[in-house]
Order: structure tokens, then sequence, then C-alpha cells
């Protein structure tokens, strides 16, 4: 506990200290950077002590014991999130270091080294918080930081609107956690997260209403589809650091609070709750998947595919919350589980992606996939992590994703072998969604990382930096093996995971019959890599029985560079295939006449839940509290008469 | 036990390069040519391995993951299918979706392979490839999911050595993977009516363009893998109909000759048949995933 302390204090004040000395960028960088380093270092540290002792921390140290403040609270499931939040803090504020190093303008650049800080304590925070008011007092600090963040070049109207949709997105769900904590909280005369459970247990608050409270209002955070619209707005925007941080560890404290949620419930969960969270997670990994390989702006991709995986773990936790209310102790641990390992995967894999897309928009100035191309030969370090880690986030093997979405199919597979049909027809949705989505991931993380990075540079106007700095390179070749890790120390790493179930569920669980499956997993996952590295070895015996040419062009003269199949060429089959969802608005002047000037063709998709739920929902919202302007009259008079009428209702009230 | 497996294993990964040769017997005979000789790919194989590569100036260490990571899918894969009752090499609760996943990694590594070429050809051969693969993934899993129900297994040797009483009962679910899978495996192999491994126009090829920048012994490996995928995904298929209750050995050759049999029944099938229009792929490919699905629905009526 007092590392926390301390690592919180670290934050802010080295976080404050940045902020202060702004004329010496070196200093301000150095504070800013050195704190965020050590602070993340602390809470790791913490974060590791917890989860393998198993020993929860809640009393404070020293003098602050005395106040009887029971405020903070690390227990496992804390513990975990605590050590994903410092592993990615970590390596994203290294790159972030080096993203801004050029950077001239100093205010800004120091204004952002301090909300970066704030982010990461906040973040800290919510996770260890043990009390409402200060869970929410974490909550917006981490919600005002990240929208600052994301603010950081607001110049751009773009950016700017972007901002506006995260900071109203994110306080719509606020308010329901407000609700959600003043009815819980009233009935309990306590903000006490520990006097919850009572409340919950004596059935003074309906368990019901507070999950669908908690559902709107996490999920927003985590970006469950319909959920999600300010996720495309506001990661491109926002600097790749920030977008690594949010996409990495900020959306996952919406499943952390579900997980906070679950662990105060007396009693299982009634079977709607883990069909509902089924239904959430297969439209939003499906619909995710779907918008995110029909996007043109590799960030934009990136940020739906963060909608895709967000599914795939509510998948998971849904899974698991029908295996609870059935009893099922081997789909619950394999649901609950899976989706925790896929959490902490995504965590790894998406950090490292949206790294992997500010060293490209660095090198080569722009995100547009259908310009860009052949990118590794100037970024060999950030594209071996790109593409390798495409592979994983599609949930390939040999790399950690396999093994969650494993888990997570298999607690689906169990459900589907019983012979009651309430488990089986939820777990072939489940197992139907992720197969169906696995397939398209492939073709989105092609598409991402195999034309950004491989073939030739498609507009001829660019010109790509070679990349230098190893603060930008290094950080994402350590992601991606800490991916490839996961996938060989599956089972090791599992039962950690599930003594945090069993810890949110509150009883011994048993993992036993998983782990021969995990353990072959590891085992042939280990004989990829194996295998893959003796083909080369054979082939270095022959190296000088090689010669170079042009590619295969068919006998053509001239190939081009801007021959080549584009971003939205490759996807053509499935965008068009899938237009009736994805309503892509297309405009097209065909050259025309004797002598054709040129013809020009543009295509843009935009977000259904977007443009079918929100705009119409606050265009009515505009028009009811449009009426509200009759009364607004510009006449003193007026409005003396109005204060002295309301002074009259409450007047009767009162009496 | 585990001896007849490996020396099983060894088998097939030796004869495996027959089953395109019988092919492309079957289809000169259907066309009354003489054809090459059945053992032509064991040939091919010793001469492209001998031979000087010739890379592309734009490829980069992609191109030759690719091929590498496709022969690796297939030999671990092989590891996973059962040639007796007694199972596989490789046998855990649900191991059939690492094998699905392995051959969707070879995908995406020679998707990648192909991409690294810059040729349009390719772009637009890879990019047929991973939209057809999405369609064709759900049917295979999804008969995976029906067989699975009806032997009440998680793993691929339960669900491939149904009890014959469980067999006779399912029958109709049976039937139904067995066509959903037939598609699929022709797909999934690039034959006729889907693709034509033998086109020689860059235009109408799908799989065939995404390597034709490949040369030498790295072409040899995608021969050698393809061979290989013929008999990974095939022998799921035979093993719909019950295998008879003889001994380990003469299951694996009744396995063998099951396999040869359905290689006659694709060159066959390749000699009657013109190829699909590309737009009607998809559709038989949803067909397939929906009959597939058909089949899963039919195990919910209790029986």
């Amino acid at each position: 506990m007092t590392w926390l302390l301390v690592s919180l204090g670290i934050f802010v004040g080295g976080g404050l200290a940045a902020l202060m000395f702004w004329r010496h960028p070196r200093i301000s960088a150095g504070l800013g950077v050195g704190s965020a380093l050590a602070g993340s270092l602390a809470a790791a540290g913490t974060g590791l002590r917890v989860l393998i002792s198993g020993v929860t921390q809640s009393s404070l140290p020293g003098f602050l014991r005395k106040l009887d403040f029971p405020a903070l609270y690390i227990d496992q499931l804390a513990a975990l999130f605590l050590l994903v939040i410092a592993l990615l803090g970590f390596f994203a504020s290294i790159y972030g270091w080096g993203y801004f190093a050029h950077d001239r303008r100093r205010v800004r650049t120091a204004f952002f080294r301090f909300c970066w800080n704030l982010l990461l304590a906040g973040m800290i925070l919510v996770v260890t918080s043990a009390q409402a008011i200060l869970f929410l007092i974490a909550w917006e600090l981490m919600t005002l930081a990240s929208f600052f963040l994301v603010l950081h070049e607001g110049e751009a109207p773009a950016s700017r609107r972007a901002g506006w949709t995260y900071l109203i997105a994110t306080h719509i769900g606020t308010s329901f956690l407000l609700a959600m904590f003043v009815i819980l909280g009233g009935a309990a005369g306590s903000l006490d997260f520990r006097h919850f459970t009572a409340v919950l247990s004596r059935g003074a608050v309906s368990p019901n209403l507070v999950f669908v409270l908690a559902l709107v209002g996490f999920g927003t955070k985590a970006g469950f589809f319909p959920l999600h619209v300010w996720l495309p707005e506001a990661h491109p925007a926002a600097p790749s650091p920030v977008s690594a941080l949010m996409s990495g560890v900020m959306i996952k404290t919406g499943i952390y609070a579900l997980f906070r949620l679950f662990s105060m419930l007396p009693q299982p969960p009634p079977f709607w709750w883990g069909t509902v969270l089924i239904a959430l997670g297969g439209v939003s990994a499906l619909a995710g998947v779907i918008y995110a390989l029909a996007q043109q702006n590799l960030k934009r991709l990136l940020a739906y595919s963060s909608v895709e995986n967000m599914g795939i773990i509510a998948l998971g936790i849904g899974m698991g919350l029908l295996g609870w209310s059935r009893g099922e102790a081997l789909i619950m641990i394999a649901g609950f589980g899976g989706g925790l390992l896929h959490l902490l995967n995504h965590s790894l894999c998406k950090g490292l992606l949206f790294i992997g897309a500010g060293s490209v928009q660095h090198a080569a100035g722009t995100l547009s996939i259908d310009r860009l191309g052949g990118l590794y030969r100037f970024l060999p370090r950030t594209g071996l992590a790109f593409l390798a880690g495409s592979a994983a986030i599609s949930g390939l093997p040999p790399f950690g994703m396999f093994a969650s979405e494993f888990l997570i199919c298999f607690a689906a597979l169990k459900g589907l072998l019983q012979p009651s049909l309430g488990l089986a027809v939820p777990a072939l949705v489940l197992l139907v969604t992720i197969t169906l989505t696995g397939g398209l991931a492939v073709v989105c993380f092609t598409k991402a990382a195999g034309l950004v990075f491989l073939g030739e540079t498609r507009d001829p106007e660019l010109s790509p930096v070679k990349e230098k700095d190893r603060r930008l390179s290094v950080p994402p070749l350590i992601l991606i093996a800490g991916s490839a890790m996961l996938g060989l120390a599956a089972p090791l790493v599992f039962p950690v995971l599930g003594k945090v179930v069993a810890a949110v569920i509150g009883g011994p669980l048993s993992d036993s019959l998983l782990l021969p499956s995990l353990r072959w997993i590891a085992a042939l996952m280990a004989l990829i890599w194996l295998m893959m590295g003796l083909t080369f070895l054979i082939r270095r015996g022959g190296k000088k029985r090689e010669k170079s040419t042009v590619t295969w062009d068919c006998g053509y003269i001239r190939p081009d560079a801007r021959m080549q199949y584009t971003g939205s060429s490759f996807v053509q089959p499935v965008t068009s295939t899938l237009d009736p969802l994805l309503r892509a608005t297309h405009r097209v002047k065909l050259p025309q006449g004797f002598f054709p000037q040129a013809g020009e063709f543009f295509s843009q998709t935009g977000d259904a839940a977007r443009e079918n739920f929100y705009q119409p929902l606050f265009s009515m919202f505009a028009r009811v509290f449009g009426k509200l302007n009759a009364i607004q009259e510009g006449r003193v008079q007026v409005y003396v008469l109005y204060i002295a009428l309301a002074l009259l209702v409450l007047l009767i009230f009162a009496v | 036990m585990t001896v007849a497996k490996s020396v099983f294993y060894l088998l097939g990964i030796i004869l495996a390069p027959v089953i395109p040769g019988i092919i492309n017997r079957t289809k000169a005979v259907f066309s009354g040519r003489k054809g090459q000789p059945l053992l032509q790919l064991y040939f091919d194989l010793w001469k492209l391995f001998h031979k000087k590569a010739v890379y592309s100036r734009t490829t980069s260490i992609f191109f030759r993951i690719g091929p590498r990571l496709g022969l690796v899918a297939a030999l671990i894969g092989l590891a996973f299918v059962p040639w007796s009752r007694q199972g596989a090499i490789v046998s855990f609760p649900g191991d059939f979706l690492l094998l699905m996943y392995l051959f969707a990694m070879s995908r995406f590594f020679t998707i990648l392979a192909a991409l690294d070429t810059g040729s349009s050809f390719a772009g637009m051969g890879a990019s047929r490839e991973a939209f057809f693969s999405c369609l064709a993934e759900p049917a295979w899993f999804l008969g995976f999911l029906a067989l699975a129900r009806l032997g009440g297994s998680s793993t691929l040797a339960g669900m491939l050595s149904l009890p014959s009483a469980a067999w006779r009962r399912g029958l109709p679910e049976v039937l139904l993977v067995g066509i959903a899978w037939v598609i699929v495996y022709l797909v999934e192999n690039a034959r006729i009516p889907f693709d034509d491994p033998n086109t020689h126009l860059e235009l109408t090829m799908i799989h065939e363009v995404m390597v034709l920048d490949h040369s030498a012994a790295e072409w040899g490996l995608i021969q050698a893998g393809s061979a290989l995928k013929l008999m990974v995904l095939g022998i799921p298929l035979v093993r719909l109909l019950t295998i008879p209750a003889i001994s380990p050995w003469g299951q694996f050759a009744w396995t063998i000759a099951a396999l040869v049999v359905l290689a006659v029944l694709v060159g066959v099938i390749e000699s009657v048949a013109a190829r699909l229009r590309l737009l009607r792929i998809p559709q038989m490919l949803i067909a397939a995933a929906a009959i597939a699905l058909l089949a899963v629905i039919l195990t919910f009526g209790g029986k």
C-alpha cells in the first residue's frame, strides 16, 4: 500500500514539476517522463506482490491509518489491473518521450506530460479505490486528463469535434454511474464498497437495476457497440502514445468495474445477465471488425478493432456469467479467465499497434492506408513488431491471443455440449460470432499490416523517413515479445487469473481440466517457433544461390507503384458484400467525352450507431429543449417574475 | 500405440505428394491423355530444391516467411488428424480450434507474402483468398460443432470416431456436414469448380496468383504444403464414414484407401465441372455454412 501511495505521489509530483519547468524542455521532459516511469514501476511492484502473494492490502500506512477512511483497497482483481496499467504505462511513456522529443511547443509539451501523469494516476486510483466518491473522482480525473490529451492538437476542427464527442459520450456514461452509486449508497447509508454487498443481499436494491446502469455506464468507457461512438473519433485525433494508453488500458477500466460489481454480488446472477453480455459482445465483435476493415485511416481502423476485441472480452465474461448462474464451474472459469487473459493480450497488442501507427505517421506524414506501402524498408523494427502484432491480434498462433480466444471458445464448447438448450444456444451464438470475427480479422489486419508496410509506397509524393530514435522503435518490439511470451507461458499465467476469478466469485475454483489443453497449446506454439527457426537455418547454407530481379509484371514494360492493389480494393469483396450493413457513401465521377479529363472517386464509411441512433436522439433533444427558448424573454421584469414564482412554489412545498 | 501413431504420421508425410498425382492422373484419363507419372510431385520437389532462387527486389523477409509457415502449419496439422480409432498424436479437448487457427495462420502469412511482392495480381489473389476463407471457415467450424454434439466429445479424434450407434442415429447431420465439407474441401485446396490450379491467366487465378513470385525451394515448400493440406483436410472428410473395427494398421490402410477414392473423386469433379463465376463462389460458401449450421441445429432436437 505504501508503494501505491508513493507511485501516486510520484505521478502527481512529477507531473506538476514538469509543468513548472516548462521553460526548460529538457528538464521538463526528464521530470515528466522520469516520474511516469518511476511511478509505473512502483505500481507494477505493488500489483505483482499482491497478485503473487494473494494477500489483500487495505490498511493505509502510518498516520493516515488514524483517519479511518476506508479509501484504498488492493485485492487480486485490482492488482491484475494495476499491473496492466503500469506495464503499458511504462512502455508508452518511453515512446511518448521520443514522440515529443523534437516538439518545439514548450508549454504544450509540458502540459501534455502533466496530463499524461494525471491519466496514469487516475487509472491507478480507479482500480484501487474502495469508496464511491473517491472512485467517481478518480473516474473524472481519468476522463478529463485523457480529454486534454486527445485535444493535444486542438487547432484542427476534426480534433475539436473528436474531443467534444469523447467528453459528451463519457459523461453520459458517468451520469449512469452516478445514478447507480446514489441508489446503492442511499440504500446502504454508506458509500463504502464493502457495504454494497449487504444491500444487494437484503434485496433493498434490485441487482438487475444496478447491472443495467453499470452496463451502460461502464460499457461506454469500454466501447461496447453501440456505445462506442467516441472511440473511432478520439483515437485518430489523439497523439499516438495517448491512443496506445487509452485503447491499451483506459477502456479496460470499464471491464474492471464490471468485475468489481460482480465481486459485490451475494449470489450468482440471474441467467439473463450472461445472455445480455453475449448479445452485446457478439454485436460489438462483429460490428467492430466489419467497420474496422472498411476504414482507410490506420488509427481509425485500430480503434474499431478495439471495439471488436472488447466485444470478444464481453463474450468471455458473458459465458462466465452463464456458467456461474448455472453452477458450471469449468465454463465459469474458462469464460472469466479467458476474458481476463484476452484483456491482457489485447492491452499489449493494441498498445504496440497504436505505437506503430504513430511511427508510421511520424515517418510518412499520413495515416491513409491507400497512400502508404513499403514502409518496412524505412521502419524495420516497428514494421516487424507491427506485422507480428497484426497476426497476434487476429488471434493466430503462436501468439498469446490465441490462448485467450481458445479459452473463451472452450467455455462455449462446454456449454454447447450441455443437453440443456439454455446454455447451448448462447454458446452456439458465441462460437459462430468468434469464427466469423476471426476470419474478418484476418482480412482487416492483413490489410492494415500488409498494405502499409509491404510492397511499394503507393503515393509517389510521400517520402518516408528512416527510423532512428530507439525510444520509438524498441517499445513495440518488447510488447510483441511479451505477446509471444504470454502464449508460451499461458499454462503458468492462467492459474494466476484463475485465482483472480476465484477472488471475485468468492470460492476456490479448479482449473485442472483446462491446464492440459493449455500445456498442449504452449508446447505446439513453441514447436512452431522452433520449426520456423529451423527452416531459416536450412536456407542459410545456400545464400549464394539467389538472384534478385523485379516482381513478375506479366511482361509489362513500366510497372508503377500506383498500380498495386490498395487497401480499399483489397477489402472491396467484403465491403461490397456487406454494403447493406456498412452503407458506405460513394461519389464517382467517370472520365467523360472524347478527350477525357481526370475522373474522381471518393468513398467513406460512416458509423450506423452514430448516424441512426445518436444523431436522431440528440436532434430530438435539441428540438424538445429548444422549445424552452420560449420562456427566455430577455426582459428583466419577466425574470424577476420567474424568481418570485419559484419562491412561491418553494414556499407552498415547504409548508 | 504411440509408435504406431508416429509411424502413421511419417507415412502420411511420405505419401502426401501422391494425392495430387492421383488427381492429375484421373483428369488425364478423363481427357484421353496419358498424363504425368503418379509420382511426378516427388520429382518436381527434388528438382526445385536444387534450383537457384529468384527474389524480387521489392520483397522483404515476410516473402520468405509465408511458404515456410505454410509447410510448418501443414506438418503440425497432420499430427492432429486421427488415422485410426486410437486417436492422433496431438489430442486434447478443443484441439480442432488450434487446427483451424493453424491454417488461418498459414493463410495470414501467405497473404502477407503475396502483398510483399507489390504486384497487383498478387494483391488481387490475396484479396479473393482472404474473402473466400472468411466464408469457408465457418462451414468447417460448424461441421465440427455438429459432430461434437453428436459424439459428446470435444477432441477431434472423438468427433471423427463416432460410435456406430451414434453415427446411425445422427446420419442426417453427418450427411449435411459431408455436403458442406466437400464444398469447403474444394475451396480450401483451390480446386475446380472454385479455383483452377492449372490456369495460366493471372486474372482468373485465386490461390495460384498469390504464390506466383516464389521460386525454387520455396515454391517446393508451397507445393509440399498444399499436398499435405489435401491430406490433412481430407482425413476428417473421409472419416465421416464409420471406420470398420479392424486392427489399427487395417484402419490406416482403410483411411489411405478412402483418401485415394477422394482424390479420384476430386479428379472426376475437375474433369466434368466448369469453373464457377467468381461472384457465385461466395454464394456457394454461404450455402455450405448454412448447411453446416442446419446440421448443428438438428442436433438440438433432443434424441
